[in-house]
């Protein structure tokens, strides 16, 4: 299974053209894409091959060009939408606010950049919470037992927690509010929760239902010892009349050392990607994807 | 709240007759619901779209069931990343389904509520200009905006899980607690629902969806086979029809390997039950394409022969899995964000733990790419990996995907919940555009 690819390139078949070098990379995690100095780079280059930090700016410009490519609507801007003359709307007279809206040409994109000037010149963030992080200050050690739990807690710990503050549907003499935006975002002065909260255990009543069939790890204290405490009324509380995050905050992110490093793949055939270009530092599996990414190469950055 | 609340009981009695859209990026799906006791119909499925074929025919919305050639058809879609952003087409599609006289689905907005679904963590912007088509054109008496994954909670879960129960046990709606997960055309997200509310601050989204997946499987057919980007259309049932997740990836990705210089592997000759061939519509005798067990008999004959044939076919290998892959690896393109499994994660990690076992008990899959072969299994599979050792993964992917959220939203719509959330043209009269769209977003708050 070992044979093919990175040897096979090593030994028989390498064609030493001027500006071209294979470099086998079949380990999962190549050193070789921190970035060395500019001048590291120049040398690099004059040895015959590009430095690392142009290759990977090539790189990184093409999976820019192509994400956006995969994420496009295929086409169909430019299909006019035909209007029905005549008929029961003929004769209708739009209000100024519709009239501006079906004028507009705006694409979601202007929408979002709109959205986040106006933040900026507002200076409304939101950022999600990370509950975890009250669990950990809250019930101490006692749900800290399993270790999965206290990883949880930490992967989340960079994150800040939410403001406390609830959305309130506005009485409606406040309606002059001039922004569309204020309507989740903004943060109360004063509270308006009823005086008393409902005895604990009402959002979510009790488990009347008969119980689930016995197991044999029921009495295993292993397990008894895992079992976490069902949120209280006040935490489920916060948590339904929680504002929605912002279409920024909702992106999932990584974090960055959780994750394993991403796979490589052949550029030609979709199989693992065992065999770097020195050209471009795309991917191959083997020889005949090698030969064929070539002339792909050959023809857009030359000999 | 109070304040609204009394108000509304005051006022006059809500319209007999909803209107239930859930209007998404591919597809509008649109029915209406009036008798509290009565079954609901279907919805009928409507192109969100108008296109235009290469005659430069236009066809608006269910037009394009009488399009029969979609070679390098152009589509124009007024969704975009699953917001309603090309109002001018939205209207035009909505009017000749729902407003025209002669619409298939005739509606007179004076004497209707709307209930419409949204993507979550909409830009305000966009929702009020949404709240002020619906009201000052159209002029619903009654409409209500909402998420669409969180009325799923509305349907009978429990019996899309085939939970075992007595069949005298009154049946929750709306769910007690359910982890939605929405494959859409634009996006998946994750949404942890209490008693049908959303917990926001646990809605997580991953940047791709059905339209950024069948884009790919173009790229990669382009790359390896023949040039595909004007057949979108065509791509997109070859998806539909052939993709699958892998439920061990690198297993099929060496089965479907030709092999090194000359080499041909026994598994590459064979297929190993995973090659495929498509047959290519020819936009002359066969408008659909056609997927067959692949031939490693004709495949070679073809070669030899290497003449025109009578029908063009690709032999999909890899390309089967490694599309829906995205969804579990969105690393493999070179996308930042987590796979499917860990944005399960971090929605979990924004809540009390208190609440994981029963959301992770409590999962139901819907959208288009939900309906991959093996997602749920696979889905699973990762989630055990990531959750304590006594936690329950269940999930459960009801038979009407497409429809999934559209059903929810038709049982919202006869539920009393729609009354506390639903605003009349009245109120948006008097209050104002603000106001609405603070009370879709507060949502049913607690009880
Ligand atoms: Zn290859
Ligand atoms: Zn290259």
């Amino acid at each position: 299974m070992n044979n093919f690819g990175v040897i096979e390139v090593a030994t028989s078949k390498t064609k030493h053209a001027p500006g071209w070098a294979y470099v086998p990379d079949s380990g999962p995690n190549p050193t070789a894409f921190a970035a060395p100095t500019s001048r590291k780079n120049r040398a690099a280059r004059n040895q015959g091959g590009l430095g690392q930090a142009d290759l990977t700016a090539r790189q990184d410009a093409k999976l820019r060009k192509e994400l956006e490519a995969l994420d496009k609507e295929p086409s169909g801007r430019d299909v006019p939408v035909p209007v029905k003359g005549g008929g029961a709307r003929a004769g209708n007279k739009h209000t100024p606010n519709v009239r501006k809206i079906l004028m507009s040409q705006k694409t979601f994109a202007n929408h979002l950049d709109d959205w986040i000037a106006l933040g900026s010149q507002e200076g409304h963030v939101s950022t999600p919470a990370a509950w975890t992080d009250r669990n950990a200050s809250k019930r101490g050690s006692t749900a800290q037992k399993g270790g999965s739990k206290a990883r949880t807690a930490s992967t989340s710990a960079n994150k800040t927690q939410a403001p406390k503050t609830k959305p309130k549907v506005e009485e409606p003499q406040d309606t002059e509010m001039p922004d569309a935006d204020v309507a989740v975002q903004e943060a109360q002065g004063e509270n308006t929760e009823p005086s008393s909260y409902p005895p604990d255990g009402t959002i979510l009543p009790a488990y009347k239902r008969p119980p689930p069939k016995s197991h044999p790890g029921d009495s295993d204290p292993l397990l008894v010892s895992r079992i976490v405490p069902f949120p209280t009324d006040e935490e489920l509380r916060e948590l339904l009349t929680a504002p929605p995050l912002s279409y920024l905050d909702a992106r999932a992110g990584l974090d960055g050392e959780t994750m394993p490093p991403p796979r490589k793949f052949c550029e030609v055939c979709g199989y693992w990607g065992r065999v770097k270009c020195g050209k471009c530092g795309g991917r191959v599996c083997a020889l005949d994807c090698l030969e064929t990414h070539r002339e792909e190469c050959v023809r857009r950055f030359g000999l | 709240m109070a304040g609204g609340r009394k108000s509304r009981s005051a006022g006059p009695v809500p319209p007999s007759r909803t209107l239930v859209l859930d209007n998404g990026a591919d597809t509008i799906k649109a029915g209406f619901v009036s008798d509290q006791n009565q079954k609901t119909d279907e919805p009928r499925l409507i192109p969100n779209c108008i296109a235009r074929d290469r005659h430069r025919k236009i066809y608006v919305g269910s037009e394009l069931e009488k399009c029969k050639d979609f070679g390098e058809i152009a589509l124009r879609r007024p969704v975009e990343k699953g917001f309603i952003v090309n109002w001018e087409a939205q209207k035009e599609i909505w009017d000749r389904e729902f407003f025209d006289d002669k619409a298939p689905q005739h509606c007179d907005p004076s004497d209707t509520r709307l209930v419409l679904t949204e993507q979550s963590n909409a830009l305000p912007a966009l929702q009020t200009h949404c709240d002020q088509i619906v009201f000052e054109e159209y002029g619903f008496a009654s409409y209500c905006r909402a998420i669409g994954p969180p009325l799923n909670a509305y349907r009978d879960v429990q019996g899309i899980f085939s939970t075992p129960r007595d069949p005298n046990t009154p049946i929750d709606i709306p769910a007690e607690v359910v982890l939605v997960i929405d494959c859409g055309y634009s996006y998946t997200t994750v949404t942890p629902v209490l008693r049908g509310r959303p917990l926001h601050p646990a809605i997580r989204r991953l940047d791709i969806g059905g339209k950024f997946l069948t884009n790919y499987l173009t790229r990669l057919l382009s790359v390896r086979h023949f040039d595909m980007r004007g057949d979108t259309y065509t791509v997109n049932e070859m998806k539909e029809q052939a993709c699958y997740v892998s439920l061990d990836f690198p297993s099929d990705l060496d089965k479907t390997w030709k092999g090194t210089r000359g080499e041909r592997r026994q598994p590459y000759l064979s297929g190993a039950g995973i090659a495929k061939d498509y047959v290519l519509p020819d936009g002359i005798s066969r408008f659909k394409g056609v997927v067959r067990d692949y031939d490693p008999a004709a495949a070679s004959k073809a070669r030899r022969l290497a003449g025109p044939s009578n029908e063009d076919v690709l032999t999909l290998r890899n390309e089967r899995f490694v599309v829906p892959e995205l969804l579990f690896n969105p690393s493999d393109i070179g996308i930042h964000q987590p796979g499917l499994a860990d944005l399960v994660m971090q929605s979990l990690h924004a809540l009390p733990i208190g609440l994981w076992p029963g959301l992770l008990a409590n999962i139901i899959v819907v959208g288009g790419s939900a309906s991959f072969d093996n997602f749920i299994q696979r889905l699973q599979m990762e989630l055990l990996e990531r959750v304590p050792d006594d936690c329950i993964v269940r999930i459960a992917r009801p038979a009407d995907v497409l429809t999934s959220t559209w059903q929810g939203a038709a049982e919202f719509a006869k539920h009393e919940h729609v009354e506390r959330v639903a605003v009349t043209k009245q109120e948006y009269e008097e209050y104002g555009a603000v106001w609405v769209a603070r009370r879709f977003a507060a949502g049913l708050g607690v009880d």
